[in-house]
């Protein structure tokens, strides 16, 4: 469905945001993961149409997207990693101004406001000004701003970072439902968002993909090689030096580390690989380790 | 102490990075070197010199007006501040007295208001150096004048106006409302001043805020000698005197009632009743919308940004404020130009009367609301964080830039409407009765709102291009002050200076001859905002682009996909009635007439003076009788005459030569002098 080919981006200050970006995204819910200044708000912003990348092309069910971006916007739901509304403008003001903005017209503009404000959970708030809103609340009008023209393509970046767990569950339940039909494409720093979720995978660093697939086949690749052992926390320094240690925890007063090693290293039980132990892998992988500690 | 100390410190810091505050220091001295240069005109007689006290109070009095925005600006965010930047909760819970907050807090925005009054003052200063202005207006330079005004005038009127805002917002918590007070004191000034022209001087005087009334009534019966001489101090200290009482009450009030703690709404706030709402809700129904984009859909996107975009204005306080500026200013002009209150017989207010009050009072206004809601309306969506949710969404490229132009004409226009709506009123209050709708709608929307229409397109532009809302700001002031310092620099072509003339209007003959040029005006600038707008919808910024310049290629990028063959169509079409119609324009003023600038008009008469000066005292002969057929042709704007007069010598002496001049305009067929000879002195002067 969504095929981006040689995206690279260098900022004038000699950043590079994007390098050499190669991404098949099928329909379904496509998850993005990577540390912070990894360049996935950037993609995320070229695959709006809000930027325009140095070389590349990206292609959207036979839409040239660099070339013709209006024809992508007719078909675009785009939630950004932080936004606002007018202020002292109503939930329902803002969205059927939005929905007007997006082609939908007429008696249909109200019925598909009404039908997201529901399904959002907003209904008793819609006449309340969103810049008034509650994080959770803002987030979900987000969502409910982003699906109005039943979008093809659906882009949200990081929208679940500082929700209560309740409003995240409710949050991450809308874009299931959504990610049925259309092309979703997650971006969060949260690996669990992902993991639950999202069919596929691309997990980026330093402006480039590091790696891309399913969650189940990765966690099912590292079967066998990761180990775990619950040691004093002096002693954390002595297995680093040894061992690739993929994360530390902190448990009670001692430290439980987790190792990734082709052999059982000594005194260490096996452990079962999750999402997020694929994703730190790949991080020391490619050297970015430093963005772990 | 050291926390106060620490207060203050932290306020110097953060006024210094401002940028509202580096622009008012600039705006005040560039105002204040222009009304010194003459650029700007404010009248202290031609006796008086030009850096003497009492010219430099009356600048003064009148520029401190425009210096009560910077000052409610200072008072009042320097306590709203903590809850529009949500810092309060921070800076709330830190150990510190609300007393010595309170007055840290006044101390910095006092210290910040008088720099800005302090710059003007050192605009002014320089602005008296300048080598063009005449010197024999110029006194030997002394710095106790401008000691005097910063003393009397300046420092003490901050000082009021600071202390007064500031307890305000202190004690409301809302910068809007502190803002509408602000208004309402001005309006209360306004209102003071008609008051005194009723006869009311003394007490007036007494009272008078700004002063201006106080200095007139001590200053009345000055001779010229004494203007440049004396300083006022005699009404005008008990008047400073009697203000600083009050705003140390209002100030104390504030201090003492001041507390650091969150509550909400404050005693003076109003509560806005919640409205019940139905819960119930409907139910979801499986909807697949279906989206348009055919021409009528584009303009039902339109109609609803529009929408948007004016309610930016009309739910923004300025707005309002703005209006009852205008019809105050309606009222006061009304009052001092036509009834001519306490002065002489009042005019019959007819409609033509009121003409020139629109054409003089509006444009100030009308630049406020350029600077302003240009600004406002072109960063709206960027500012309140939903530019790219909207930058996103499939709306053709043009919308934003019509809408936002659209809004800022129908804002100007609804001013105008309620601008001769006043007038409209105060005719019928003065027992007017011959009511001229046409006539207010010919001048208000077409010979003034036309040309204000182009002010907002020329804001919207400069806006667009500018990466920042201030910024913009000040190139549209520059780009509105230029043309007024080149027009006394010689400039002054109509083809070249984005202005439209003033059409006189007279019962007996209308607009006469003075609509037709202003007509080709209105249709040649017309056509030349048509290719701004076209420039800024292909530059108008949609998406994120780089930081500084850039940004300029992105920029660049993005407004060669626009380039549509509508796009070229219309530009075409523009710039070719641009050239042509600026073509025929040109026809006009330097072929079939001769265009001289008003410093070659100068040159000229001084040329005059020069050549024939000898003849000024030489004896002539003086008419005896004159005989003269004059026929007028008012359609064609000529006149023939033809006609004969005896000349005699009433001089002791015999007359051998005299000088017969003839105006360059006129045309002559035949010139004869019996019993003379004509020789013809070869010029071009007359």
């Amino acid at each position: 469905m969504l095929n981006l080919t040689g995206i690279s981006k260098t900022y004038p200050g000699g950043a590079q945001a994007m390098q050499d970006i190669n991404l098949d995204v099928p329909r379904g819910m496509f998850g993005l993961l990577g540390p912070n200044g990894a360049g996935k708000s950037s993609l995320m912003r070229t695959i709006a149409t809000l930027q325009q990348p140095d070389c590349g092309s990206i292609k959207f069910n036979g839409i040239d997207i660099l070339q013709d971006k209006t024809a992508l916007r007719r078909t675009l739901g785009y939630l950004p990693q932080e936004f606002g509304a007018y202020p002292r403008t109503s939930a329902l003001t803002m969205l059927k101004y939005l929905a007007a903005l997006k082609g939908i017209h007429g008696s249909q503009q109200q019925q598909v406001v009404e039908n997201l404000l529901v399904k959002t959970n907003l209904w008793d708030a819609r006449n309340k000004s969103v810049d008034k809103f509650s994080g959770g609340m803002k987030q979900r009008y987000g969502i409910a701003q982003a699906l109005l023209s039943a979008p093809a393509l659906l882009i949200v970046d990081e929208p679940t970072a500082g929700l209560d767990p309740a409003e995240r569950r409710r949050f991450l339940n809308i874009l299931a439902e959504v990610g049925e039909e259309t092309v979703v494409i997650l971006s969060t720093h949260i690996v669990d968002d992902v993991s639950e979720l999202c069919s596929q995978v691309a997990i980026m660093g330093r402006g480039r993909i590091l790696k891309v697939g399913e969650p189940a086949q990765m966690t099912r690749e590292m079967n066998g090689r990761l180990w775990t052992q619950v040691v004093k926390r002096e002693t954390v320094a002595e297995v680093r030096a040894r061992h690739t240690v993929l994360s530390t925890r902190l448990k009670a007063g001692s430290t439980e580390i987790r190792v990734l090693s082709d052999t059982l290293p000594t005194g260490m039980l096996p452990a079962t690989p999750e999402l997020e132990d694929v994703y730190f892998s790949t991080l020391i992988a490619h050297n970015l380790k430093d963005n772990l500690e | 102490m050291r926390a106060l100390l620490e207060v203050l410190q932290f306020e110097i810091r953060y006024q210094l990075r401002s940028p509202f505050f580096l622009g008012a220091l600039l705006i005040f001295a560039l105002i204040h070197f222009l009304a010194f240069t003459g650029v700007i005109n404010i009248d202290v007689g031609h006796l008086v010199a030009i850096n003497s006290a009492y010219a430099l109070l009356q600048n003064e009095l009148v520029l401190f007006n425009l210096g009560m925005l910077p000052i409610v600006a200072f008072g009042a965010t320097a306590m709203t501040r903590d809850f529009e930047c949500a810092t309060a909760p921070l800076v709330y819970v830190t150990p510190i007295s609300p007393k010595t907050f309170v007055l840290g807090r006044f101390l910095g925005a006092l210290c910040f208001a008088s720099l800005i009054g302090l710059a003007g003052l050192l605009g002014a200063m320089i602005g008296t150096f300048m080598p063009w202005l005449d010197q024999a207006r110029i006194a030997p330079f002394s710095l106790l004048p401008y000691a005097y005004i910063f003393f009397v005038i300046i420092l003490p009127g901050t000082l009021v106006m600071c202390a007064i805002f500031f307890s305000v917002a202190a004690l409301t918590r809302s910068f809007a409302l502190t803002f509408a007070a602000a208004i309402a004191f001005f309006i209360g000034e306004v209102l003071l001043n008609l008051y005194a022209k009723l006869g009311n001087g003394a007490w007036a005087a007494l009272a008078d805020p700004s002063a201006r009334l106080t200095v007139a009534a001590e200053t009345q019966y000055w001779t010229a000698a004494e203007l440049n001489a004396r300083l006022p101090l005699g009404l005008l200290t008990q008047n400073r005197l009697l203000w600083l009482t009050a705003a140390l009450a209002a100030w104390l009030l504030a201090l003492l009632r001041f507390r650091l703690d969150l509550a909400e709404q404050s005693p003076l706030r109003f509560k806005r009743r919640t409205q019940a709402q139905p819960t119930l809700q409907p139910a979801i129904q499986k909807l697949i919308p279906v989206l348009s984009f055919s021409p009528r859909a584009s303009f039902a996107q339109f109609v609803s940004q529009l929408k948007m975009d004016l309610s930016c204005v009309f739910k923004s306080p300025p707005i309002y404020i703005i209006l009852a500026l205008v019809i105050t200013m309606m009222i006061s002009e009304f009052q001092t130009d036509v009834i001519r209150i306490g002065l002489e017989t009042p005019l019959y207010p007819v409609t033509g009367q009121m003409l020139p009050i629109l054409r003089i009072q509006m444009p100030p206004i009308i630049l406020l609301i350029a600077l302003y809601y240009s600004a406002e309306l072109i960063h709206r969506e960027r500012a309140s964080g939903i530019g790219e949710i909207i930058d996103a969404s499939p709306f053709p490229d043009w919308l934003m830039i019509l809408s936002k132009t659209a809004t800022m004409c129908l804002v100007v226009n609804a001013l105008m409407l309620v601008a001769a709506g006043s007038l409209l009123a105060l005719q019928t209050a003065a027992g007017y009765t011959n009511f001229e709708p046409g006539l207010y709608l010919q001048s208000a929307f077409i010979h003034n709102g036309i040309y204000f229409c182009m002010l907002c397109i020329l804001a919207v532009v400069i806006q667009t291009i500018s990466p920042n809302k201030w910024l913009g700001r000040l190139l549209m002031l520059g780009v509105y002050i230029a043309p007024l310092i080149l027009v006394v620099q010689g400039f002054g072509h109509p083809l070249i200076n984005f202005n439209l003339p003033d059409a006189d209007y007279s019962d007996m003959n209308g607009f006469g001859h003075g609509a037709k040029p202003l007509y080709s005006l209105i249709a040649y600038w017309g056509a030349f905002c048509v290719l701004l707008l076209i420039a800024a919808l292909l530059l108008y910024p949609r998406g994120n682009y780089s930081s500084g310049r850039a940004s300029v290629p992105e920029r660049l990028r993005d407004a060669r996909t626009r380039i549509r063959a509508g796009v070229r169509g219309a530009a075409s079409l523009a710039a070719i009635a641009f050239i042509g119609i600026g073509g025929w324009i040109f026809y006009n003023t330097n072929i079939l007439n001769e265009y001289l600038s008003p410093y070659e008009r100068l040159q000229r008469k001084a040329d005059y003076e020069r050549a024939y000066g000898r003849y000024d005292n030489a004896p002539a002969p003086s008419y005896d009788t004159i005989e003269m057929a004059l026929d007028l042709f008012p359609a064609e704007r000529r006149l023939e005459s033809r006609g004969s007069a005896f000349w005699g010598n009433h001089k002791q002496a015999p007359i051998s030569e005299f000088v017969v001049s003839v105006k360059p305009v006129l045309h002559v067929n035949q010139l004869a002098v019996e019993n003379a000879t004509l020789s013809p002195i070869p010029t071009t002067h007359s």
